[in-house]
């Protein structure tokens, strides 16, 4: 089966600098790593992928190649990224074209994986727009998958229940963590991800529109990013009944 | 393409100058020459009001944020969630959350499902200040069909074009309205927090945390339309139908087909305590401090006193205390009730990363230099397990 994980270059969280210009997030600032939810989503395309092996995908800098390396060292047989100064500031709906547009580029493909969300946007809205953008079905928060005969029989969270559904392939489906148990690298596999060649496709090489990329094709403005407002002192109390009935006159608990 | 040239394309092959496009335009961009296709002029707002008018198909708009253009007059339409036949309690937040925005006559709720189900959901709008259910209906449209359900929005949306179109950021709303926002090509925010009109543009400002809470941004959608976003639920008090008070009006429109290759197998009800976590106002949760299973047994038996949902630390769900849904932090759930008691939990950033949203943070723990302290309104110092006790024994047995 052909599978595809999206993956993600994040900063370390707390470390977060913003371009004042701009008003993107200077991620070159911060220390970066995968995202962390992207290790189930790598395990889970690989145990799918079988012999025919995972290739991972990635939009980001020229260092986003370093998570791409790691997605090798964790199973992916294959990497790909998608980089262009063009490609800055893209926001989620910017990002699926680009994905959209790799995706095409690697031939017929039975299944993408993604993780649940990304630790700096926390938005999750990636992998359904790609899946709209493809015309695929999708399933978000899937609890456990196995395929069969082009289709994925699954398990998804969805608010108060759990769904099991049959989701004819291709399609798109985000992973929670009770999906599987990411594994560790090992010594020959990081070797081999140290060598790995990386295709670089860039926004010519994927024909897309510069109007519809990076900042420009983004429908969606930071107007203002700013820190949270700062936490006031904490009222102590000497016991349980002072807290109790600080709690009922601010009409906190009934 | 120029900048200057209008984005609309007219397939002069297919268009037979029969001119039913032109009636549709609302700033007459679209003109007959005496020979040839129709034409457009620079006045092409590119609304899409005359792609549905040609009979032969020959108009089209490119993709993309250019598509779309505001409507006018304002209009804030909620999407309708419901399971079982009832709504999902954020659609009537939302509704009062508009309301803060809107006069109740610009205000819709848009759903989907089966036609026998819209008088009774209808009435359990009534006395909220909105003016229609916009009820998108075909007999097989169940609420799990998600893909049916965003095509046929898709459809009544990509022809109608409110400004706004919010949703709760439920599980559902969050894998259905960036679907919605990738097939109308317009933003999308994430899971907002507050929602205010720009006084000068009227737009849309959707204010948002990210990288864990550590930062607020401020989106705007500055063309496409409609503005899209998640709102998270359980911020906004939800006003109560009032039985009996006139529903709102209903308008139905028929979708072409239900068709979705996704099956349902199967649907499971999951306990109250294992789902609700990112949607109740009251979180009791506790961590490592708690000692034992046996006490956190018991905080479950508090929470449920309290009225409230349980939670828990990454070291009560790894000592196997507590379900790993109910986890809370970054890479559990995030929650943002209006009353969280964490209760022998520490605080390690990665766990506050969780509560960002929560509104009042109550700290019982042992130990005053304990991070959880810094970020709490109310502070006990004490032992968790014997303020458990302590606490049971103020309140009086509730039913299961």
């Amino acid at each position: 089966m052909q599978v595809v994980v999206c993956i993600k270059q994040v900063p370390e969280t707390g470390a977060v600098d913003i371009d004042p210009q701009r008003l993107t997030l200077r991620r070159a600032s911060a220390p970066a790593i995968l995202n962390p939810a992207d290790a189930w989503a790598i395990e889970l395309a690989v145990r799918l992928a079988g012999p025919q092996g995972a290739t991972a995908v990635s939009m980001g800098p020229p260092a986003a190649e370093a998570v791409l390396r790691e997605a090798v060292a964790r199973g992916c047989e294959r990497a790909v990224l998608a980089s262009d100064p063009a490609f800055a500031g893209s926001d989620t709906w910017a990002t699926a074209v680009v994905l959209a547009g790799v995706l095409q580029t690697l031939g017929p493909v039975d299944l993408v994986v993604c993780g649940r969300m990304a630790s700096d946007g926390d938005t999750a809205q990636v992998p359904p727009e790609l899946a709209a953008l493809l015309g695929w079905p999708q399933a978000t928060e899937v609890a456990s998958a196995n395929a069969d005969a082009g289709h994925l029989y699954l398990t998804r969270r969805v608010d108060d229940a759990e769904e099991d559904l049959d989701l004819p392939l291709p399609a798109v489906i985000t992973v929670l963590k009770q999906a599987c148990v990411p594994r560790l690298p090992n010594l020959p596999q990081v070797l081999r991800a140290r060598r790995c060649p990386i295709t670089v496709l860039d926004r010519a090489a994927l024909g897309l529109d510069p109007a519809a990329c990076g900042l420009t094709g983004s429908p969606t403005r930071v107007e203002r990013i700013f820190a949270p407002p700062a936490h006031g002192q904490a009222q102590q109390h000497p016991d349980l009944a002072a807290l109790d009935s600080a709690l009922r006159r601010q009409g906190l608990l009934p | 393409m120029t900048p200057t040239q209008p984005p609309l394309r007219i397939d002069a092959g297919r268009c037979t100058a029969c001119g039913l496009c032109l009636a549709s335009c609302p700033v007459q961009a679209l003109a007959l020459p005496s020979s040839g296709a129709v034409q457009v002029s620079a006045a092409c707002i590119a609304c899409g009001a005359c792609l549905d008018s040609c009979p032969e198909q020959a108009l089209s708009l490119p993709p993309g944020p250019a598509a779309a253009r505001p409507s006018a007059p304002p209009d804030c339409w909620i999407w309708g969630q419901h399971q079982d036949g009832r709504w999902h309690p954020v659609v009537a937040e939302l509704i009062a959350l508009a309301a803060t925005l809107f006069p109740p006559q610009a205000i819709t709720v848009l759903a989907a499902g089966a036609p026998h189900q819209a008088t009774v959901l209808a009435g359990d709008l009534g006395g909220l200040p909105l003016a229609r259910l916009l009820w998108v209906e075909h007999p097989d449209l169940h609420p799990h069909r998600d893909g049916a359900v965003a095509e046929a929005l898709t459809a009544v949306l990509s022809t109608q074009r409110p400004a706004i179109l919010l949703a709760g950021a439920t599980d559902r709303g969050r894998a259905l309205m960036p679907r919605l926002a990738a097939l109308l090509a317009t933003g999308l925010t994430a899971d907002c927090t507050a929602l205010t009109l720009d006084p000068a543009s009227g737009e849309l400002l959707q204010t948002r945390p990210a990288f864990g809470g550590n930062i607020l941004a401020t989106i705007r959608t500055a063309q496409a339309r409609p503005q899209m976003a998640t709102v998270r639920s359980a911020l906004f008090p939800a006003p109560s139908p009032r039985p009996g008070a006139p529903a709102p009006a209903v308008q139905r429109i028929s979708a072409a087909s239900a068709a979705d290759p996704v099956r349902l197998l199967e649907r499971r009800a999951l306990a109250a305590s294992a789902g609700a976590i990112a949607e109740t106002s009251i979180v009791v949760a506790g961590g490592r401090g708690l000692g034992s299973a046996a006490a956190f047994d018991r905080l479950r038996i508090l929470a449920r006193r309290l009225g409230g949902a349980v939670a828990a630390s990454r070291s009560a769900v790894e000592a196997g205390w507590a379900d790993e849904t109910m986890q809370v932090g970054q890479t559990g759930r995030s929650i943002h009730p209006r009353l969280y008691i964490a209760i022998g939990i520490s605080g390690a950033v990665q766990h506050l990363a969780g509560i960002a949203g929560a509104h009042c943070v109550v700290a019982i723990n042992h130990d005053p230099l304990a991070p959880i302290i810094q970020r709490a309104d109310h502070v006990l110092i004490g032992d968790g397990q014997t303020l458990v006790e302590a606490w049971l024994e103020r309140l009086p047995e509730v039913g299961q």
